[in-house]
């Protein structure tokens, strides 16, 4: 029986490897948010393209406020891929306020020797691509 | 709370479906099509060698793999595993990779820098104020309409199907913001709202690169550019693009008539 709820977003359409610790024992959704979507401001296209790949998804899609169906819901625990889209992180942090939340987070691109602090994409380059052509962007031994 | 429909007989079923969900959303269904298996697709017919001797061309191996990206179908990740698995040589691949980078300097600069997504990371660097560009794209820009025939081809692509090329999207911005002297805002809100791809971070950063306020210089383009590049695939007629049709010191001396000016 499922213990955490993954809110998929979409933001991360997928039920990729880097869920698997998650996909043990998980109810997945999607919830279908028309205020979301509508301050968003998406064209057809976009949605069209979102629902349709939710269609490939073992997941429940569910229409309501995102906030309204969390905190309806009998689990607790939320498990959410993370992402930096920052209409996606309000929504976040209003939901840190009435769930225990998990955050999913990506394999890095790549890794950086030192902090993110470049204001110019070359220099950024020549940090990143000496881990950029490796598998999982890994520093090796 | 609505379970809503997972079943449907055809795509235009479905399209149908999500029309009636949001009446709001402008214009139709984008051709490119939803979904794992046509990321799969993508990502099997990708070849990153021949991307990178084409990327600039209308007709290049381009992947199209930036809606999955942009909606985490496929990660960053993912698809640099898939590329790098079969290199033998990465100088080979770097122009692909490099671009799969963008994405990534442009995520990281956001997540360090939200209060200037929407706004000039520097000033303009084309002799002009911020207040001197207009708020709003007018009509005929919106509509695909402005009577310059490679700009109206790649709007058109951007309306009907949510995806216009790179290289393109370099033109229409710079065509939005210099030639016709309109905030880069504008521009990228529109983008966000058709693009099948649309991230803030790599759109907003994107068209700043090209209106010079995250970037040394404006980008501007000539006909002679677009038709080396789009020829046979958007009508680059001079007499239906007469105002790209000049050379590059022409359009920096009339684009930027209060930078210094430049001979040839």
């Amino acid at each position: 029986m499922a213990d955490k709820l993954l809110w998929v977003h979409d933001k991360a359409l997928r039920f990729g490897s880097d869920f698997c610790e998650a996909n043990e024992s998980f109810k997945a959704i999607h919830i279908w948010d028309d205020e979301y979507y509508r301050t968003q401001r998406y064209s057809l296209k976009r949605l069209v393209f979102i629902y349709e790949t939710l269609l490939e998804l073992p997941l429940e899609i569910i229409h309501g406020n995102t906030l309204d169906i969390l905190s309806k819901e009998n689990l607790d625990h939320i498990v959410i891929p993370y992402s930096g889209d920052q209409a996606l992180k309000n929504l976040f942090s209003k939901i840190e306020k009435i769930k225990t939340v998990q955050y999913l987070f990506e394999t890095s691109f790549v890794h950086l020797d030192r902090t993110f602090e470049f204001k110019r994409f070359f220099k950024y380059w020549n940090q990143a691509k000496k881990t950029a052509f490796l598998s999982n962007g890994d520093r090796g031994a | 709370m609505t379970i809503l429909e997972r079943n449907f007989d055809n795509r235009n079923d479905l399209i149908a479906y999500v029309k009636k969900l949001a009446p709001w959303a402008e214009g139709n269904a984008s051709p490119i099509r939803g979904g794992q298996t046509e990321c799969k697709k993508r990502l099997i017919n990708l070849n990153a060698v021949k991307y990178g001797k084409t990327r600039n061309y209308g007709n290049g191996s381009v992947s199209m793999l930036s809606p999955y990206i942009n909606h985490g179908v496929i990660t960053l990740n993912e698809v640099r595993n898939h590329v790098v698995k079969d290199a033998n040589d990465t100088k080979l691949i770097e122009s692909f990779v490099r671009e799969l980078g963008w994405r990534d300097f442009w995520s990281r600069f956001a997540e360090n820098n939200q209060n200037l997504l929407w706004n000039d990371v520097e000033d303009y660097k084309t002799g002009y104020a911020s207040d001197d560009y207009q708020e709003e794209l007018p009509e005929d820009i919106l509509a695909g309409d402005t009577g310059v025939a490679c700009i109206d081809s790649f709007i058109a692509d951007l309306l009907n199907t949510g995806y216009v090329h790179n290289h393109a999207r370099m033109y229409l911005a710079s065509y939005i913001v210099h030639f016709r002297q309109i905030k880069w805002q504008a521009g990228a809100r529109w983008f966000l709202v058709h693009l099948l791809d649309g991230d803030v971070a790599s759109n907003n950063f994107s068209w700043q690169w090209v209106a010079s306020t995250f970037s040394n210089k404006p980008y501007i383009f000539n006909l002679e550019n677009v038709d080396k590049y789009f020829s046979g695939i958007v009508d680059t007629t001079r007499s239906k693009n007469r105002v790209l049709d000049a050379s590059y010191p022409t359009l920096h001396n009339r684009l930027f008539p209060n930078l210094e000016v430049q001979n040839g």
